[in-house]
């Protein structure tokens, strides 16, 4: 059941697809086209003229639709009924809309333009000649169009219970964003009338309407959101923008090099969150400049050409953010010629990197003559299109530059898919040029076959893992001004990571960390101690903690897995259950778990990894059994979880 | 002996501690608070978060975080990792999903989505979880999980954790129990004659051996299990009856229960001494190789299954050997017995057989089994 208690944008925003979705079948009685339309989730303006002209030209398609049935008329006007009284909701003044309205005409309406007086007036015209269902249609309207003003109002705000809903129709859905008149507005305001309304309204229900139970507002419990997956693919850059946008038009964004905003540790955490990408990227000038001098060549509009360049380095080295910093300064850069720019990571968009790459382009410039709509286009269709439009020639076309992470991911046998790729860049007149990212050095030499690996050959840049002072000039940079972080505590993170991998991620992670660390201890500074603590939290593997939380029976049969797996890599069951017999009664002092419960406690170590099981079915008692770690770990393991064991069993 | 009021008293108590069982979470304080604080950190800043909640399987993970998103009145998104690697789309769905807000996840077994195909959808949820305002809880029990990511998903994948393994002694156990059966701030706290009933139960007697094996979960299962014992169903009031309930209902929890064994008390007198015979053999019998069990071969149980009727109990013998067979078959098929079921055994004379049970087990059973005196001697005096 949909929530009604919550008002807050982003709910009625999920109401509105949610409404949309709903509707459907009632649209479809009036306007099989128009029902379509609704489905695509690109232009709604668009698909609204179409709709008018598409209702203009099939009106004996339309006379057929009408032949209804008396159940049919019945049905229908129930619908009316309903779409009556829960008009409110979307909060129209009817009685201003003229009486001869059909539902019909009502559910094309738009004020806005003069297709609307068009369909207005030929509505009113067919009125005249309708068939049994509109007549009594009208006649309900009519009827429900005299009742005073604020019972309408009323009626409106009752249909906010959540059954209702469902009998919205996509037009109301467009109506509602759209201007609505003030005064009902504000009449509607308050629930508490709602409920004495009830008794009141009966009168005048449906039988429907009487059968429909009404749910006071705080018995119905809130409402799990639905998985809500829009039909639009959006890339990571693409998505990411809208988010920005979004963010921006609710609240300033807090930026990040802004050394005024943060005053206390926890603000200070959340510029060090990893989405909070500054607009220059310290440390990564080189990379950058020559970064754009390869974009700026290939997008000249008189000397480029199609090209690729492959970016090699470790996870978190700055590989896609100094593209994208790159990009975005270039596209504010009024001087800097016109190019579109297409970001898509192989490892999240595998299967449909062609389709992503086609939208992405379609978003900002109209490739493809066909009006199809970005949601519906198939893989294999994207393909063939972007192979076909990369051959031909089109002057008016600006260069194409395409960003595609974690490249070695679309690496497959065939190599087809990147075949592909590479293929534009070897198209001089296709303007397209790939910059592929990825995590290994060599890789077009080791995974690529000679035709790729050729075209990736002839631009290379490798992002080195960033050293102790780097990473501690980025962190400045975003910490800028603030003193509130010991300069040492930055500098251990820093020589910690970059002693390990030189991971920026895993930098940021740790300092943020640290500083929770410090919140919780009520510190008001990041200091060394706060660094070594959260150090020290991660530092005890899991393996040991498992161990030590094992239960006394379980812990004597890791014992005997432990000391089994001495001198043979593999034991059976069998064995295992003999040598815990035997530890149970002479080391332990307890009495031993029956076999078939000793294998239950074997497949539970099994779960967490302890030990591994090997596969096949050859009875329990013949089952292979590992250790899931190194004998020296489990002595140590069992050592501190015997330890613990001692006080808590007495044993 | 009680009278019918405290019977009266006892049921409608029961099933109140019945209903509130389901929200009662044990010795997870601390966890709770770090949970809380996590999700009140990012409701605050909506910056994007990943968290590992590492600990066993039914270790109050789930249900900690439910409480917490209780207090903040937030929706929780649940992922069953088994089911989403089990779907090849689930990865482009969740790939393609936009920002709506703010959402928070949790990944069940997201231990499943190690295997180099569905490390896919972990690096679209940390990735997406970088960029939208998502806070995603994953479940992990293997302490191999961080060892076996991609170098991508690594270097995504933040520190964050909480840790569910908490060790408890007795008393605390014991307590646990207590506030099962009767939970805190309830009516029945209220309930003298309640109180007094619970303890005259007296679990701290007859709780140690679960509690060598068993965690809390078993703990409340037993409680439930106890409480529609004593909320619906109980019809005798006397204390030795009850207690003899009760012992029913925790035999099923303590390491000493053996279902095999069951199985095999409830076999005909046939079953029984083919069985026997099987384990017979087995007894002194050099295995194979090392990573196997002694095996012996259906021929042969025939044979030992024929002299064993012949001198102690003719009434069983039998006039072909399809009727061991058909036995062996049978016990093969209820689990006390394995065969070899490979296809490449075309005589069925030869087809190897071992037992499932551990001998010493079987041992201990024989006085138990309902056999003719004369076998059951036999049986016996081999065994010592």
């Amino acid at each position: 059941m949909p929530s009604l208690a919550l008002g807050s944008e982003k709910t009625e925003r999920r109401r509105s697809t949610r409404i949309s979705r709903m509707v459907v079948p009632v649209v479809k009685r009036t306007n099989t086209r128009s029902s379509r339309s609704l489905h695509l989730k690109g232009a709604p303006q668009r698909q609204e003229v179409s709709d008018s002209s598409a209702s203009s030209s099939s009106g004996s398609s339309d006379e057929d639709e009408y032949q209804l049935t008396k159940k049919d008329v019945q049905d229908e006007a129930d619908d009316l009924m309903d779409y009556k009284e829960f008009s409110p909701e979307i909060d129209e003044d009817f009685s201003d809309s003229p009486p001869a309205r059909s539902l019909r005409s009502r559910t094309n309406s738009d004020s806005s333009d003069k297709e609307n007086g068009r369909r207005r007036t030929r509505s009113t015209k067919r009125a005249a000649n309708e068939t049994p269902s509109k007549i009594l249609a009208e006649k309900l309207s009519k009827t429900s169009l005299t009742t005073p003003k604020k019972s309408s109002a009323r009626d409106l705000r009752s249909a906010k219970t959540p059954t209702k809903q469902k009998n919205e129709t996509p037009r109301e859905n467009v109506q509602k964003s759209r201007g609505r008149p003030r005064k009902v507005f504000l009449e509607s305001d308050g629930d508490d009338s709602e409920e004495e309304d009830v008794s009141n309204k009966r009168k005048n229900q449906t039988p429907r309407e009487r059968l429909t139970m009404k749910i006071p507002k705080n018995m119905i419990k809130p409402r799990i959101t639905p998985v809500v997956i829009s039909k639009t693919p959006g890339g990571t850059l693409r998505t990411r923008r809208r988010m920005r946008q979004n963010s921006e038009e609710l609240d300033d964004v807090v930026d990040p090099l802004d050394s005024n905003s943060a005053k206390t540790l926890k603000e200070l955490a959340s510029r060090l969150h990893l989405s909070k990408v500054p607009e220059q990227l310290p440390c990564r000038e080189a990379e950058a400049r020559e970064i754009e001098g390869f974009i700026r060549e290939v997008i000249d509009r008189k000397r480029g050409e199609s090209s690729a360049m492959y970016i090699s380095g470790v996870p978190g080295t700055g590989k896609t953010a100094t593209v994208r910093a790159v990009v975005n300064a270039m596209k504010k850069n009024a001087k800097c010629p016109k190019f579109v720019y297409v970001e898509v990571n192989a490892m999240i968009f595998k299967k449909t990197v062609f389709v992503e790459i086609h939208n992405g382009i379609q978003e900002e410039f109209n490739i493809s003559k066909k009006s199809q709509t970005r949601a519906k286009i198939s893989a294999s269709t994207a393909r063939q299109e972007l192979n076909d439009i990369f051959k031909k020639e089109d002057s008016k076309r600006p260069p194409i530059v395409i960003l595609i992470d974690e490249l070695d991911s679309l690496c497959n046998r065939k190599q087809d898919v990147l075949y592909d790729i590479f293929e534009w860049t070897a198209l001089p007149q296709s303007k397209v040029t790939i910059i592929g990212i990825a995590n290994t050095l060599d890789f077009p030499e080791r995974m690529l076959c000679q035709r790729n690996a050729s075209r990736l050959d002839k631009r290379r840049l490798v992002f080195q893992p960033y050293r102790h002072e780097q990473i501690q000039e980025i962190v400045r940079a975003r910490l800028q001004g603030s003193n509130l972080v010991e300069k040492k505590a930055v500098e251990l993170v820093a020589k910690k990571i970059a002693m390990n991998t030189g991971d920026l991620r895993q930098a940021l992670d740790f300092l943020c960390r640290s500083i929770g660390v410090a919140v919780e201890k009520k510190a008001e500074k990041l200091e060394v101690v706060h660094v070594l603590e959260a150090q020290k939290a991660v530092l005890e593997s899991l393996k040991y903690r498992l161990v030590k939380g094992l239960r006394l029976h379980q812990l004597t049969l890791f014992r005997a897995v432990e000391s089994l797996t001495r001198e043979n890599e593999e034991v059976i069951f069998a064995e295992i259950y003999k040598n815990y017999c035997i530890i149970c009664s002479e080391v332990s002092g307890i009495e031993p778990a029956s076999d078939n419960f000793a294998y239950g406690m074997l497949l539970e170590l099994a779960t967490t990894s302890l030990v591994t099981l090997a596969r096949g079915d050859h009875g329990t008692m013949n089952r292979r059994v590992k250790l899931g770690m190194t004998t020296m770990e489990a002595e140590r393991a069992i050592k501190e979880a015997t330890e613990k064991h001692k006080s808590i069993y007495s044993v | 002996m009680l009278t019918e009021t405290e019977q009266r008293s006892v049921k409608k108590n029961a099933r109140r501690a019945l209903d509130l069982l389901d929200d009662q979470v044990f010795g997870l304080g601390e966890q709770e608070r770090q949970i809380e604080n996590i999700v009140y950190d990012f409701l605050q800043s909506k910056d994007g978060k990943c968290c590992l909640l590492e600990g066993e399987r039914n270790c109050g993970r789930e249900s900690t975080v439910r409480k917490v998103m209780e207090k903040y009145k937030k929706e929780l998104r649940v992922i069953n990792a088994g089911f989403v690697a089990a779907d090849p789309n689930y990865q482009q769905e969740l790939a393609r999903e936009e920002d709506s807000g703010y959402s928070i996840f949790l990944v069940r077994d997201a231990d499943k989505l190690i295997t180099p195909q569905q490390q896919k959808i972990l690096y679209t949820m940390v990735d997406k979880a970088t960029h939208f305002s998502w806070l995603v809880f994953f479940s992990i029990s293997r302490h191999d999980f961080a060892q076996n990511l991609q170098k991508q998903a690594t270097s995504r994948i933040p520190k964050v954790q909480v840790s569910f393994d908490t060790t408890h002694n007795y008393d605390e156990y014991c307590s646990a129990m207590t506030q099962f059966l009767i939970p805190k701030g309830s009516k029945c706290e209220d309930d003298k004659c309640y109180k007094k009933f619970i303890t005259s139960l007296n679990f701290e007697k007859w709780l140690r051996p679960v509690f060598q094996t068993s965690r809390f979960v078993v703990l409340k299962q037993l409680a439930a299990q106890i409480l529609i014992l004593f909320g619906y169903y109980c019809e005798e009031w006397e204390s030795s009856e009850i207690n003899k309930m009760i012992s029913a209902i925790v035999a099923r929890s303590l390491p000493s229960y053996n279902e095999k064994v069951i199985i095999l008390k409830d076999q005909t007198l046939r079953s029984q001494c083919v069985f026997l015979c099987v384990w017979k053999l087995l007894q002194n019998k050099e295995s194979d190789g090392p990573l196997s069990v002694p095996k012996t071969s259906y021929r042969n149980v025939f044979l030992e299954f024929k002299k064993l009727v012949n001198s102690y109990y003719p009434p069983l013998n039998v006039s072909s050997d399809i009727f061991v067979f058909r036995e062996l078959d049978h016990l093969v098929k209820m689990g006390v017995l394995k065969a070899d079921e490979s296809t490449n055994v075309t005589n069925t004379s030869f087809k190897k057989v071992w037992t499932q049970i551990n001998d010493t087990v079987v041992k201990d059973t024989i006085p138990q089994l309902q056999l003719p005196s004369r076998i059951s001697d036999f049986f016996e005096s081999i065994s010592k």
